[in-house]
């Protein structure tokens, strides 16, 4: 290939190949020497020892000193300037292989190219030598030229960072530098000799082909980009710059191809593309609203689809096309307050805003922005926060509403430290519970630990609760902090992670009280309600008694009244017997007395019953209590084993009183007296004035056995008799009658000391007659 | 000694009337007997009667209206009304008719024989 490049020398060379062949065409002396002086090389001939015995004129000129001194000189100290030989010395070679020998050197900064020829006689012996001087000082700097260019070339097609393709008319690689076999990652050999649209992309061989014809045909190709198929089968993008090269003749030759790997540039490209398609999905796609606007009105400029639905637009071309900011606050202000910030600070973060939707709705608005004042606009993000600020208001107000529950609250609230009862947080309920004035002595310095008045009461508390994780209405005895005690009801629950126990307490001791209250009361209610009844037991034992009486009273009516017709009967004949047999012997007397006495007491049993029955209306008049004695003992006299004590002072005021029914009382009192001293006794009948209310007292007396204490609440009831025979109305008729008379019955006896039974009646005033 | 006083008893139990009648007989006062008003009245309207005593319940004919009716045949008649029951509307009748006294059975006897007596006085006293 080296040989079909075009070198500077070539021409010269074929010069003095041409000059020889013309100077050994005729021998005479004078045109030898014309010629040998006429050379444009320095000419001299050495003996066989070197000494220079002939010199043309230019090997005067040469080395500037005249033929007289350079003969008989030695060739290598004139060449050389040296005493002996030098090594390499061309003469040396050629006087040895007789043939020509040439030697480049360099001299006074001049190139010379010294040839030595040896001259030989007939023997073949070599008797001495032709030295031919060149000055090539010029051709030798122009081919240090080329070799330099040369060697800069080939520096460049090594080095070059870009891939150096040399390739046929054909479309095969000819030669390619070591850039390709990086570029390309096949070994050079691999490339050489192939086609160059194996290299490349399947769908760009077309076009490789194409654009070599276009070259071929003489159009000049920008540069373009191509895709290469590497060896690993990746691909890489060259940007390509194509030539046609042409020879000598001016025919194409072969063609230049010089590619600059732009992978990294493409990648990049694809990259950034990439990138940019990510930002702009980013964009279109954030669930959060992005805006570019004008800051002079908030005019959009730019914005993605969230931001318009955010403004209840359809879409961003409807929301970019109609939507001014500015227009959209809801609070005067607010948007002069935002470029304030914005001018100030350059962005603002966390700027919240209620604004406007296209239909006129309002939702709160969190902003991120930042002001571009060169560009006149705005970018920045947004947030529909109306939930978060709803939850935010919610939770407040939650909050508040539980802050108030629990500071309000009229029981006590608290938190403690499971260890020790520490009040890590109350409200003032609780504290006043305590005694304390506030939470806030409360609160961190109270343990309640302390405070329980009961050993044991928390133990058995936290066993409960760790037990069950809560407890409910416990309680316990505590003490204030004046020392003071009080009942507390408390239900909680623990947190073990937390080392606490919340919960609520009630200051139960009122309750407690009232309960202890509650429970005196019903034990007394309990003592009342026996003992009414046993009251109304009696009450009903009298009314069951009552009504006896009642149908007694009835029974009686009719009874009596008819047994005293029989009674009467009885009574008349006894009479009648008495009266026509006053001469009748003792014992028929005797017995007339015993008839006449029962035939009485007979009759006296009925009255009492009728007069029970029926108490007969008071006709009252003023009579002295002597005189109704009188009548009474004469009536029912006393039996003669019975002594009689009357003490009625004659100033006695008299009685106002119905005579007939205070005589059935005394009779009564007389006749119950003598029944109650069979074995006899003293029967005492006493008047006394009572002064504080103008009554007067009589009583009757006996000294019999006296009444049992038991009997004496029943002694005025009706029916209650402890007599043998008797229906037991004679005290519940006296009571009845000495009543009805304003009158009162009381009786004091003491067993074994008889009965005393005090009548007080009214006395006769100014009724007195 | 006979006395003038004539004496209707009046009981519609004859014992009554009978023991009755023979205790003032004995004591010679003329004594007439009836057991029942309407025989009584009968008597009343034959006989010249100075004192009617007389039961004041009775089947036919209560003691008070024999006293009014009797006094139609006996202007003076004198009435002592008897009674063994509390009758308080025909005492109080038999009272504001004029009847001289009520008595409760069974009889003070000693008490009637007083009254009796003091009865025959009067009227002995105010005879023509």
């Amino acid at each position: 290939m080296t040989d079909k490049i075009p070198t500077p020398g070539s021409t010269e060379k074929d010069k003095k190949q041409a000059a020889k062949r013309r100077l050994s065409s005729n021998p005479s002396a004078a045109e030898w020497q014309a010629t040998f002086d006429a050379v444009n090389s320095a000419i001299f001939i050495t003996d066989k020892d070197c000494t220079i015995v002939q010199c043309n004129r230019t090997t005067e000129e040469l080395f500037q000193r005249p033929a007289a001194e350079i003969l008989g000189k030695k060739c290598y100290h004139l060449v050389y300037g040296a005493d002996a030989p030098i090594s390499a010395c061309p003469l040396d070679v050629t006087q040895r292989t007789k043939h020509r020998h040439m030697l480049t050197f360099k001299q006074n900064d001049r190139w010379f190219e010294l040839s030595v020829d040896p001259i030989l006689d007939h023997a073949g012996k070599c008797i001495g030598s032709v030295h031919v001087i060149n000055d090539i000082t010029e051709r030798k700097q122009a081919e240090q030229l080329v070799q330099e260019k040369e060697k800069a070339y080939r520096a460049l097609f090594e080095q070059t960072n870009d891939a150096i393709f040399i390739i046929s008319l054909e479309g095969i690689h000819l030669k390619v530098n070591p850039r390709v076999s990086e570029f390309l990652g096949y070994p050079t050999e691999e490339i050489v000799g192939r086609p160059v649209v194996d290299f490349i992309a399947p769908e760009e061989r077309q076009d490789s082909m194409e654009k070599r014809f276009r070259l071929l045909a003489g159009e000049h190709l920008p540069v373009y980009e191509r895709v290469f198929m590497r060896k690993d089968g990746t691909r890489v993008w060259g940007e390509v710059n194509v030539a046609l090269v042409y020879d000598e003749q001016g025919k194409p030759s072969h063609i230049h191809s010089i590619v600059r790997d732009i992978t990294e540039r493409k990648l990049a490209e694809e990259r950034l593309r990439q990138s940019e398609e990510k930002y702009r999905d980013l964009f279109q796609n954030a669930p959060v609203g992005l805006f570019r606007s004008r800051i002079s009105d908030g005019k959009i400029l730019e914005s993605n689809d969230y931001i318009a639905h955010m403004f209840g637009y359809a879409s961003r071309e409807e929301f970019i096309a109609e939507h001014i900011t500015a227009k959209h606050y809801v609070d005067p202000g607010t948007r002069e307050r935002l470029l304030e910030l914005l001018y100030q600070n350059g962005v603002v973060e966390n700027f919240e805003a209620r604004m406007r939707r296209k239909d006129g709705s309002i939702f709160w608005a969190r902003f991120y922005d930042r002001i571009y004042p060169e560009q006149g606009w705005i970018e920045g993000v947004v947030q529909d926060i109306t939930e978060q600020k709803e939850a935010q208001e919610r939770l407040r107000q939650s909050e508040e509403t539980y802050r108030n529950l629990f500071h309000n609250a009229q029981v006590g609230l608290f938190r403690t430290r499971i260890s020790d009862g520490k009040i890590l947080e109350s409200n003032d309920q609780l504290a006043h519970m305590f005694g304390y004035s506030g939470r806030s002595e409360f609160v961190n310095q109270f343990s309640t630990q302390e405070h329980y008045v009961d050993p044991g009461t928390r133990e058995r508390m936290l066993e409960l609760i760790r037990r069950d994780g809560f407890i409910k209405n416990f309680e316990a005895r505590f003490y204030r902090k004046d020392g003071s005690i009080f009942w507390a009801r408390y239900s909680a629950r623990i947190y073990p992670e937390q080392g606490w126990i919340e919960g609520v307490v009630e200051d139960i001791t009122d309750q407690k009280r009232a309960e202890e209250e509650i429970h005196r009361l019903n034990a007394e209610l309990e003592a009342r309600i026996e003992e009414r009844t046993r009251q109304l037991k009696e009450a009903q034992e009298q009314l069951v008694r009552q009504e006896k009486l009642a149908v007694l009273g009835q029974l009686a009516g009719g009874v009596g009244h008819e047994l005293r017709n029989p009674l009467a009967v009885i009574s008349n004949a006894v009479y009648f017997l008495k009266l026509i047999l006053p001469e009748a012997d003792e014992k028929v007397r005797e017995y007339l007395d015993i008839l006449e006495r029962e035939t009485r007491n007979a009759e006296k049993i009925i009255s009492d019953l009728l007069d029970f029955a029926r108490i007969k209306s008071v006709e009252r008049q003023a009579i002295p209590v002597a005189e109704l004695v009188r009548r009474v003992l004469e009536r029912y006299p006393a039996p003669d084993n019975i002594r009689l004590t009357l003490d009625l002072p004659s100033d006695l005021p008299p009685l106002w009183v119905d005579p007939r029914q205070i005589e059935q009382v005394l009779g009564n009192l007389v006749l119950n007296a003598y029944q109650a001293m069979p074995e006899g006794g003293q029967l005492s009948v006493i008047g006394k004035p009572l002064s504080a209310t103008e009554d007067l007292l009589i009583t009757v007396r006996d000294t019999g056995p006296g009444i049992p204490p038991e009997n004496l609440p029943k002694l005025f009831e009706p029916l209650f008799t402890t007599k043998a025979h008797g229906i037991g109305l004679g005290l519940a008729v006296s009571k009845k009658l000495i009543e009805a008379n304003g009158g009162r019955i009381e009786v004091e006896s003491e067993p074994g000391k008889g009965a005393a039974f005090n009548v007080i009646l009214p006395i006769a005033k100014e009724r007195q007659p | 000694m006979i006395h003038p006083t004539r004496i209707l008893i009046v009981d519609d139990n004859p014992a009554m009337a009978k023991t009755t009648a023979d205790i003032l007989a004995t004591k010679g006062y003329q004594v007439y007997v009836a057991t029942s008003g309407q025989e009584a009245l009968n008597i009343l309207r034959r006989e010249k009667i100075h004192i009617l005593l007389t039961d004041v319940i009775m089947p036919d004919l209560n003691g008070v209206d024999l006293f009014i009716q009797g006094r139609q045949y006996h202007p003076t008649l004198i009435t002592f009304l008897m009674t063994a029951y509390s009758a308080d509307d025909l005492i109080h009748r038999g009272r504001q008719a004029g009847a001289k006294a009520i008595l409760s059975k069974p009889l003070d006897l000693d008490l009637l024989l007083a009254l009796v007596q003091g009865v025959e006085a009067a009227y002995l006293e105010h005879r023509p």
